[in-house]
């Protein structure tokens, strides 16, 4: 392949060229049905992008040691 | 898979509709790697149109092979045979974590390295999840939240969803949809292996297309 070919080759090979790939290979049945899958299945996103998770925020939102009713009931029943 | 739990994008973006298409594919691989699909979700899976001449791709035509299944197989036959794929007595038959794969061992230096590379691009592990970073699934969804965005993050660029599945799943992932699809026990889960082989083998030639 001379370096002209190569030139024509690297211009072919664009993002619309990739978009019709996609679009080609998914053509017909199954990206319409993945997409009715995907809406009804949960995301099992082990990590998300700067989300703390709920854990993390309530971690934050700890402010030490403090006296809760549980604790307070178990002193109770502890006092000699 | 339980434990893992979802933090659901509040907002979804405006994507082009090949990259909604990626999405959605890893996202039902993510959900299927994961856990053993429910009815619902197998209904869903189920093709009602009739194939056109046009659809004749490998990925259309496992895909077509992965709906046939699903309209015959049942949530509590999957269980089964979930755990006999994918859990098992003391070692896994069939190990989906890229460590595996890459190292020998599963929790190697790879995830040291997926970990390192999850956190430069600011993503948090979900306290409640068992599995490492490197599990199939897990990996799915990464490239599913690339591919999307957040309300926080636009969509990654094509260069980095590329660098991300060359590093962190393209060495592995298709020895590991072999084999699932080569263990005696899989029957259901030899069509989602192939169905995602051929869509990993698309995701892989596009990417050389685009960049």
């Amino acid at each position: 392949m001379n370096e002209a070919n190569k030139s024509v080759n690297m211009k072919t090979e664009t993002p619309n060229n990739r978009r019709n790939f996609l679009l080609g290979a998914t053509l017909g049945t199954a990206g319409a049905v993945a997409a009715a899958v995907s809406a009804t299945v949960a995301p099992v996103v082990v990590v998300a992008n700067g989300a703390a998770t709920p854990a993390e925020k309530d971690a934050k939102k700890s402010k030490g040691y403090h006296v809760t009713a549980h604790i307070e009931q178990y002193y109770e029943t502890a006092r000699m | 898979m339980t434990a893992i739990q979802a933090i659901a994008f509040d907002q979804p973006r405006m994507v082009a509709v090949e990259d909604q298409v990626r999405a959605d594919f890893y996202a039902l691989l993510a959900h299927l790697f994961s856990r053993a699909p429910d009815d619902r979700v197998l209904q869903s899976m189920v093709i009602t149109q009739e194939p056109t001449d046009e659809a004749s791709t490998e990925l259309t035509k496992s895909w077509r092979a992965l709906s046939a299944a699903s309209a015959v197989v049942t949530h509590d036959a999957l269980i089964d045979e979930y755990e006999a794929v994918f859990v098992g007595v003391g070692r896994p038959p069939v190990i989906v974590y890229g460590s595996f794969y890459l190292a020998g061992f599963m929790m190697e230096k790879p995830l040291a390295e997926l970990r390192d590379d999850l956190a430069r691009m600011g993503f948090v592990r979900n306290a409640e999840v068992r599995e490492s970073e490197d599990h199939l699934a897990a990996v799915c969804d990464v490239m599913r939240a690339l591919i999307l965005g957040n309300l926080a993050d636009a969509p990654a660029a094509i260069e980095s969803q590329k660098a991300f599945f060359e590093k962190h799943m393209k060495p592995w992932v298709f020895k590991c949809c072999a084999a699932v699809q080569g263990y005696e026990k899989s029957n259901y889960y030899r069509r989602v292996a192939n169905f995602a082989e051929q869509f990993f083998e698309m995701e892989s030639q596009a990417f050389e297309m685009q960049c």
